[in-house]
């Protein structure tokens, strides 16, 4: 008889293995329709799941997809602001104010508003998000932005944003075939003369960004003192954090500073705790993680009660309850992995779709590959473990 | 030489719509090892029931089973397990697994033994395939053979860790008489050269010839009148 300790030295191959017996593996292909279709099963359910982990990311992504392109270590706002699209005015003077500290090398203003846009083809007018700035300043980091942005010194000019919703009209492509196009922006005249690319978001179908002089005529109320962000830069090494926390204190109750990071979550917490849509997009990906789980757990419990009476032979012949266990959990392992490589495909084309279709930066990241795939794995090995109770516990005669 | 089995005042019942049904009515023997000892009876009169008991694969309800020295009446899981470990059980429906090839089941059992590597069991296993004269199936699955075939991969199965006991449960029932006679004189003689004992449940009374010692099994009691030594 084998002694405990002798057992215990066994090589780890024997011990998950015992004599290089694929016993999982063979159970698992000796019915090929069958561990076909628990792999699709799984394949849906991991691809439900990216697609679900990766639509959330990609809309909060999304939502502070015109910040990420702001060059900006600490941004001043009003105590107002609640989004971007509702960021109220604070007084330009806090911007001057704030560059009196050390350790500020630079502050940008920037004025943001809603203001109809009109499609030059078909005349009709829709709100357009804008962003307006001083063109001899570089608030932005966009390439495209810093290589055109000399073109808005000139009044009524402005440059439109590629990835606008298609009722603003084909500008990007009238663009291509002219060099300007022509619309309205509050019932004025503009002369677009470039593209960029930003996104939309929930508070805006489309951007246009225009010189601050350009935005000061044309938007009603307009004030070059009152502006909506100031974007200061700091020193190298500088603590964007200390530095924000500083000005704050310093700076009149009409305007609190934020670090950069800060600012980015503040946006993403507008929208994921103070609208429904948060909610919605939390509640959305949680019930798919749940169905996932669930098609998991009946799939392998489906394989596993059809292979009871087999593995009541082998506990009948003298297999411990720790092998069954080790053997459900290892074709749990398999299924997962050989459901999750295609529901990676399934999902990456998901995800085309929806960045080509719905101009949404979604994309595969590490992060929620992990989380999908640990997710998926661990739905599995706890489907494997719950799926071996009742052999577990029954006599293999009851089995037979 | 003590016996290997002991058996006391053994009873099991089964539920039976409201009610339970009693199928064993304090049974008592004992095996001694190298003895073959034949369980006779009519279906339904509890000689398989008995035979899981003694096999640890049923709990025990009233009475005692001692196998080599383990009380297997509430014994702890671990225990039942080392006694299913020490016995070679043939079950009447093979029970091989499909998955696996002819040489992999019987190699399946030697797992338990540490010193085993996949080459040793492998050689280990042909050795019995051999003995049972199916050594050239060993890479077929059980699927493509015959249901004596089957069976004698079932007692190569059974015997390839050398065990102390044999339980056998209707090892004739599915196979034509030839193929049973062949069966149980192969039982019969690979455990007389390992000095094991045998307790081989059915109601096949052609192949009573092989036995040391018959027992009958009557609606659960025992038949003395028809006892035998």
């Amino acid at each position: 008889m084998t002694s405990p300790a002798r057992r215990f030295a066994r090589p780890l191959s024997e011990w998950i293995c015992p004599l290089g017996i694929p016993l999982p593996w063979s159970q698992l292909v000796m019915e090929k329709k069958r561990f076909a279709a628990a792999v699709a099963g799984i394949t849906v359910a991991v691809a439900m799941m990216l697609f679900q982990v990766g639509l959330k990311s990609a809309l909060f992504a999304q939502v502070v997809a015109p910040i990420k392109q702001m060059r900006a270590d600490v941004v001043l706002i009003s105590p107002q602001f609640e989004y971007l699209g509702s960021s109220h005015d604070f007084p330009l003077e806090r911007l001057f104010s704030a560059q009196s500290d050390q350790a500020v090398v630079g502050a940008t203003s920037l004025y943001l508003g809603s203001l109809p846009f009109k499609n030059p083809l078909t005349g009709r007018a829709r709100d357009i998000f804008i962003l307006a700035f001083d063109p001899a300043e570089q608030p932005f980091t966009n390439p495209e932005i810093l290589s055109q942005q000399d073109k808005l010194k000139i009044e009524s000019v402005a440059l439109y944003d590629r990835l606008s919703r298609a009722d603003y009209g084909p500008v990007a492509d009238l663009l291509v075939k002219q060099n300007a196009v022509d619309s309205e922006v509050a019932d004025r005249h503009v002369q677009i003369e470039g593209l960029f690319s930003m996104g939309v978001t929930f508070a805006a179908d489309g951007n246009v960004l225009l010189g601050r002089d350009t935005y000061l005529k044309i938007s009603p109320g307009a004030r070059k003192d009152q502006i909506s962000l100031g974007l200061v830069t700091l020193k190298p090494g500088a603590d964007a954090a200390t530095v924000a926390a500083n000005l704050d204190k310093r700076l009149p109750d009409d305007v609190m500073a934020l670090s950069y990071a800060d600012f980015i979550n503040k946006e993403e917490g507008y929208w994921a705790e103070r609208t429904p849509i948060g909610f919605v997009i939390t509640a959305s990906m949680l019930v798919s993680l749940a169905v996932g789980a669930v098609i998991v757990y009946q799939i392998l419990y489906t394989d596993v009660t059809d292979h009871l009476p087999e593995y009541a032979t082998l506990k009948s012949i003298g297999f411990g309850d720790g092998y069954f266990v080790r053997l459900v959990l290892q074709q749990s392992a398999i299924l997962s992995i050989f459901g999750f490589v295609p529901g990676l495909g399934l999902a990456a084309g998901l995800y085309w779709a929806t960045r080509t279709y719905g101009h949404m930066p979604a994309e595969l990241t590490c992060g929620n590959v992990a989380l999908v795939f640990g997710l998926s794995l661990g739905m599995c090995l706890l489907a494997g473990a719950l799926a071996t109770r009742k052999l577990r516990r029954a006599n293999p005669a009851d089995i037979f | 030489m003590p016996p290997i089995i002991t058996v006391r005042d053994l009873h099991h019942a089964f539920t039976e719509g409201a009610g339970t049904k009693e199928v064993l009515h304090g049974i008592g023997a004992e095996f001694a090892r190298g003895e073959i000892c034949i369980i006779m009876g009519p279906s339904g009169s509890g000689k398989t029931t008995l035979l899981k008991l003694i096999g640890g694969q049923r709990t025990i309800q009233r009475g005692s089973i001692v196998v080599d020295g383990q009380e297997l009446a509430e014994a702890r899981q671990r225990d039942l397990v080392a006694v299913r470990r020490k016995i070679g059980f043939i079950f009447q429906a093979h029970h091989l697994i499909e998955s696996l090839t002819v040489c992999q089941n019987v190699q399946l059992p030697l797992s338990f033994d540490a010193g085993e590597t996949g080459a040793t069991s492998r050689a280990r296993a042909m050795e019995l395939l051999d003995r049972v004269g199916i050594a050239d199936h060993a890479n077929k699955h059980p699927g493509h053979l015959s249901g004596g075939q089957k069976q004698r991969v079932a007692i190569a199965r059974a015997l390839v860790r050398r065990p102390e006991i044999i339980l056998a449960d209707e090892p004739t029932a599915s196979l034509d008489g030839a193929t049973g006679r062949e069966v149980v004189n192969l039982i019969r003689s690979l455990a007389r050269e390992s000095g094991c004992a045998i307790v081989l449940v059915t109601h096949d009374t052609r192949i009573l010839d092989i036995a040391d010692r018959l027992i009958h099994l009557v609606d659960g009691r025992m038949d003395d009148s028809k006892a035998t030594n």
